[in-house]
């Protein structure tokens, strides 16, 4: 059996060469959001309508909220979370400082006189002798010009 | 009239495969209805322009085809002529037949601002959307006749899926 050709559209390709990047991921979360709250109704096993109900909200907002183009209120979607028993915006429980890991690799041969690093910077030499990796404070690094590698790691 | 049925490589994607039609008086510039509709609104609604392209394929990479996503009744009844979810302030219309969640073909719109209630107030988007109804009744032909099929690869045919339309209709 045959496929369709393919076809290369330029009209397209140029649209998306300049397209707001941050435009499409919007556009893309919203979607993906929409079929998350989709999803977790459809799972409930109700309709839509006692979905309204649930939200004290007419029918009518419920397909804006789930055609993918709706922009929400963090209240709203807190609400959305407590009645359908999902989560949609992922935040820890506690509102702790962010910790981020800095993490520098140095020749030793090298000029940089790295014994001068103020603060509590954690170093390790490696079997061979020759690098140096330190976990120290971001300032530390600063300091003396050391390149930063950040490794943040955290949701959302 | 004659036309092809091609598949728009940038947009189709894993869930969804996305096709357009390029009939024979646009086949020397290979332009598609898509095409078309992308170069007759990106002056005057840009953002719109790429707002409906971007939810394409987010549809076609990301989430799938949707009822919520789309709006049904655009066309008569069972030739699955529909449009994009209207946004509130949007000014431009889209039309394409659906072929359950597993392929679209994309017609094209024109501007239906909520000024307008029906199409045929404005003479671009009723051809628009009158052609795509005769496109959908080619198509559903060769469904019938046995040289289109719909599979979850998409449209599959024994022929080079060009088809002609009956103007008269």
């Amino acid at each position: 059996m045959n496929k369709p050709k393919r076809h290369k559209s330029p009209a397209v390709q140029k649209l998306q060469q300049n397209r707001s990047k941050a435009a499409f991921e919007k556009t893309k979360k919203r979607m993906m959001l929409a079929a998350k709250i989709q999803d977790a109704i459809k799972a409930k096993n109700i309709s839509y309508k006692a979905f309204a109900e649930m939200m004290d909200q007419h029918d009518s907002v419920i397909s804006k909220w789930v055609s993918g183009t709706h922009n929400f209120t963090t209240d709203t979607l807190f609400d959305i979370e407590d009645k359908l028993g999902i989560c949609l915006v992922s935040i820890t429980e506690q509102p702790s400082v962010v910790t981020k890991k800095y993490i520098t690799i140095v020749k030793t041969s090298d000029s940089v006189k790295w014994d001068g690093i103020p603060g509590k910077g954690v170093t390790k030499l490696n079997s061979e002798g020759n690098i140096l990796i330190t976990a120290s404070p971001l300032e530390s690094h600063k300091h003396i010009g050391l390149p930063i590698f950040n490794h943040s790691n955290h949701e959302c | 009239m004659n036309f092809t049925l091609v598949e728009i490589e940038e947009l189709s994607g894993e869930k969804l495969k996305v096709y357009s039609i390029i009939t024979e008086d646009d086949e020397e510039v290979g332009y598609t209805r898509y095409d078309r509709f992308i170069e007759d609104n990106s002056v005057e609604f840009k953002e719109e322009v790429e707002d409906i392209t971007n939810r394409i394929e987010v549809i076609a990479r990301y989430t799938g085809l949707r009822d919520d996503f789309i709006k049904a009744g655009e066309g008569n009844i069972g030739d699955g002529i529909y449009a994009l979810y209207d946004k509130p302030k949007s000014n431009l219309r889209l039309y394409f037949i659906r072929y359950g969640n597993v392929a679209i073909v994309l017609g094209g719109g024109g501007q239906k601002p909520k000024s307008i209630r029906r199409l045929q107030e404005n003479p671009q988007l009723k051809e628009a959307n009158y052609f795509l109804r005769k496109v959908s009744a080619a198509l559903a032909d060769a469904v019938r006749e046995g040289t289109l099929s719909i599979t979850d690869e998409g449209l599959e045919s024994n022929t080079d899926f060009n088809y002609t339309i009956d103007e008269d209709e």
